[in-house]
């Protein structure tokens, strides 16, 4: 298959980065859970989603029919081209708007709105700058109606988590970007969700940050304590995707379907210069540079 | 049926407005140049244009009419008199709009006008002029707005036994209203409200031509992202103006602070201008102290002495207006953020609301407030025998204030990412975590900065309830205790110097205020809660 270096970042651009290998085999990683393929999380069918047509102009379907699962313990990644559809569909998942066809379960159960079950990380980070890290992450304890003293201590520990111990009463704008998306990351993990979506939480962070915050998401959010069933990861990067997923979706199309499914079968921490890596890489960059067949 | 003349007195309500609107954009851009260019300009210019915005027109009256009517006198002193008012109303607003546009054109571009030399007449024309015309034409509908509020007040007025007035829609509205001609009034209201819509058409088209031609005004953007449900209102985008002219105010100093204001830099200024500059400050300052000492030497001794032994009760008085703001501003606030909340939540009300709301506000209050009052008296007097006085000056004063203060909210609610209403969502914040944690932090700086106009407004609609001769039949509205009651009665009773001892009280006040407060409230609304500055990327 021909490979075209044109759709996400170079296979090999990772591995050129000499920090990147040395840290990749952490403790943390070992001590992530099992995929559990019998159980599954979060599941939608024959999804559509179109937005309210503009005057003049009819609705066209930004995606149709799409059939997304999420099974105990996994990451499952969406790639698709720019503008298929992935931030709509997260925004599906997590009850923000309404699918025009087909429904979302969580647990067996429908979801109609947003709540603290499945949370969601944004692209744009998105903290409030009024509020320092720690009152940032007590509002996701808000709703759940514990004492403040608890609230202060739980948001502590998610910000100690994440490696933000000595930042607590610092502001966001004192922040960098990668301590900015690691306080909205304590601040969901600090809500105990069933589910987290990730919309290309890396993408405005540093080579850098973003490839140790890599290392460590996987391991943060699949450890015993955590009440974590599940992630939905959209990205851009395909080595990123093949580092953390357990199984891709990849999207693509005018309206955007499902055109492949692929399963990750690495074992972790993933060696990004392996040839098994980077032959699934390859997996993905063929899937989506088979030429789109537009009428 | 008088509509030949309602046609022309509307005709030439709006000519006067416009030209005085012409008047204050090229006064405008001089001020701005040369403000601009020196630094002792600007740091006696700002500070006063910004104190003198948050006077309310009404405590001109006295000090007018002293320098208009009774000492020019006649049809033409009438004339200047209204024109001065209007002038008053419409400049501050323009004036500020001018000073940061000029203050903000981009360093490139004026390395380009020094580069080539361009002298001061083609560096105005070609670069500063054009760049301030989306804001200053997005400043026109508020201004617009203003100027229509007084008509009523400041084409006509009564001084002892005689009234002066001068052509115009306000003038007849006046004496329709007296003569209980209610045929006419309906009409001449029809007029006033054909000529509002038109204004905001045109206005609107206005807007949106400026900011296509002219607009490299990117730095007084706010990047709006698709809020939770009606980002995409016909309504707001017909009004990207103010957005742009509030978002300009809160960018101002980050502009500033950077250092990459174009021709700020003293040492660019030719030698000419800044000796304009300094001649024009040295000018108004004699021309001040000359009228001053005049005014003073024309009072009698006696007069004096009772003027200042008034003075404590006149304090008294003022403090009673002040209440009055205060519950009115408060009020306001409290009815444009839940509104303001449930339309930001709800599309379709909003689809239906904000433009009623639109159209309301813009219609000037105090010419369709006798109706009004005619209307509801009967029932309000039996009601609240002791307290009707105070709930009408108080329904005047919201209905004139309402307006500024839902717009600045709803301006605020609007620049909120979604990424914010999403987290909200996310972790079930009810209504007054929202409000508490998110909302009100958020909106902050855009009430903040809506403060001035807010609390004129405010002051305006007190000013004309407070004391209000023959309102309905032979019916005075008046208060208990007040300062604009204070004015209005001594102006009805031709004692203008009194008059205008608490006009100077009061300007002495709001300045004393405007300096030590407004403008620590707006220091901490940049520091701590610029919203934009929430949302990460890149
Ligand atoms: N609020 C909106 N109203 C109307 N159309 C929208 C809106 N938001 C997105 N779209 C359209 O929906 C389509 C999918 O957008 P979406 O943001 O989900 O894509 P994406 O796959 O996340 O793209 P990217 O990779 O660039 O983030 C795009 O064609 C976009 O134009
Ligand atoms: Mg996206």
């Amino acid at each position: 298959m021909p490979v075209a270096p044109t759709r996400g970042p170079e296979p090999t651009s990772e591995s050129r980065d000499p920090t990147t290998d040395l840290r990749n085999a952490g403790p943390l990683a070992t001590d992530s859970l099992e995929v559990d393929r019998a159980a599954i999380q979060l599941e939608c069918n024959r999804l559509s989603y179109s937005y309210p047509s503009i005057k003049g102009s009819s609705a066209k379907p930004v995606f149709q029919g799409v059939d997304v699962k999420v099974y105990k313990n996994e990451l499952v990644a969406i790639v698709g081209p720019t503008g298929a559809g992935k931030s709509t569909l997260l925004r599906c998942l997590g009850g923000f708007i309404q699918p025009t066809e087909g429904h979302v379960y969580l647990h067996g159960h429908e979801v109609l709105r947003p709540s603290s079950k499945i949370v969601l990380i944004h692209q744009s980070i998105a903290t409030f700058p009024w509020m320092t890290a720690l009152d940032n992450v007590k509002l996701a304890l808000t709703c759940k109606k514990v004492d403040e003293a608890e609230a202060e201590r739980t948001a502590g520990e998610m910000l100690d988590l994440v490696g933000l111990g000595d930042n607590k009463s610092s502001y966001p704008k004192e922040l960098s970007g990668g301590m900015r998306q690691k306080v909205a990351i304590a601040r969901a993990l600090a809500a105990s969700p069933s589910i987290l979506l990730m919309d290309e939480p890396f993408v405005h962070l540093d080579e850098i940050s973003a490839g140790e915050l890599r290392r460590e998401i996987h391991s943060l959010v699949f450890n015993p304590e955590s009440t974590l069933d599940g992630v939905v990861l959209v990205s851009h990067n395909l080595t990123e995707v093949v580092e953390l997923a357990d199984r891709v979706y990849v999207m693509s199309g005018s309206p955007a379907t499902v055109v492949d499914e692929f399963r990750i079968d690495l074992p972790r921490p993933r060696a990004l210069r392996d040839s098994s890596f980077l032959l699934d890489v390859d997996h993905l960059i063929g899937d989506l540079s088979t030429p789109k067949t537009t009428p | 049926m008088e509509s030949v003349l309602v046609v022309l007195a509307t005709l030439a309500t709006l000519g006067r407005v416009w030209l005085l609107i012409g008047l204050s954009i090229v006064t405008g851009w001089g001020l701005a140049f040369l403000s601009i260019r020196s630094r002792a300009f600007e740091t006696a210019y700002v500070p006063l244009v910004n104190a003198f915005e948050s006077i309310p027109v009404i405590a001109f009256l006295p000090i007018v009419l002293v320098v208009f009517v009774t000492r020019l006198g006649g049809p033409v002193g009438s004339e200047l008199a209204a024109d001065f008012l209007v002038f008053d109303a419409v400049a501050w607003n323009i004036w500020i709009g001018a000073y940061q546009s000029f203050k903000t054109v981009p360093e490139h571009l004026a390395e380009v006008a020094e580069n080539y030399n361009f002298g001061v007449v083609r560096t105005l024309w070609n670069l500063f002029i054009p760049h301030s015309i989306p804001r200053i034409t997005s400043n026109l509908f508020s201004s617009f707005a203003d100027a229509l509020f007084y008509i009523s007040v400041s084409e006509v007025f009564t001084v002892g036994l005689h009234t002066y007035s001068t052509f115009g829609i306000g003038t007849l509205i006046v004496q329709f209203t007296r003569s209980g001609d209610t045929s006419d009034l309906a009409l001449a209201l029809i007029a006033i409200g054909v000529a509002v819509v038109l204004t905001t058409l045109l206005l609107t088209r206005l807007s949106r031509k400026a900011v296509a031609r002219y607009g490299l005004d990117t730095r007084g953007e706010i990047t709006t992202r698709p809020g939770p449900a009606n980002a995409r209102s016909r309504w707001l985008r017909a009004f990207g103006g103010p957005r742009r002219r509030i978002s300009a105010r809160l960018t101002r100093t980050a502009a500033e602070r950077d250092g990459r204001v174009g021709g700020s830099t003293p040492s660019r200024s030719g030698p000419l201008v800044k000796w304009v500059a300094i001649a024009i400050l040295l000018g108004l300052v004699a021309y001040l102290l000359y009228g001053a000492t005049q005014l003073i030497l024309s009072v009698p001794r006696t007069e004096w002495n009772s003027l200042f032994s008034q003075t404590p009760f006149l304090l008294l008085s003022m403090g009673a207006d002040y209440l009055r703001v205060f519950a009115v501003a408060g009020a306001a606030l409290v009815v444009s953020i839940t509104l303001g909340y449930y339309l930001a939540t709800h599309s379709r009300a909003s689809a239906v609301v904000a433009p009623v709301v639109q159209t309301v506000a813009a219609f000037p209050a105090p010419t369709y407030f006798p109706i009004f009052v005619g209307a509801t008296i009967g029932f309000l007097v039996t009601a609240f025998p002791f307290g009707y006085v105070e709930l009408y000056v108080f329904i005047l004063g919201f209905l004139s204030c309402f307006y500024y203060v839902f717009f600045d909210f709803w301006i605020g609610v609007q620049a909120i990412p979604s990424e914010f209403w999403e987290v909200m969502e996310n972790h079930e914040l009810g209504f007054r975590q929202r409000m508490r944690r998110v909302i009100l932090p958020a909106t902050f700086p855009y009430l903040v900065t809506g403060l001035s106009s807010t609390i004129n407004s405010a002051w305006a609609g007190i000013a004309i309830g407070e004391f209000w001769p023959d309102i309905v039949g032979n019916r005075t509205l008046v208060v208990k205790i007040g300062m604009m009651k204070f004015i209005g009665e001594n102006l009805a009773a031709g004692n203008v110097a009194s008059a205008a001892w608490v006009s100077l009280l009061f300007a002495v006040v709001v300045l004393i205020y405007g300096l030590l407060f407004t403008r620590n409230l707006m220091d901490l609304a940049r520091r701590r809660f610029v919203v934009e500055e929430g949302v990460y990327a890149g």
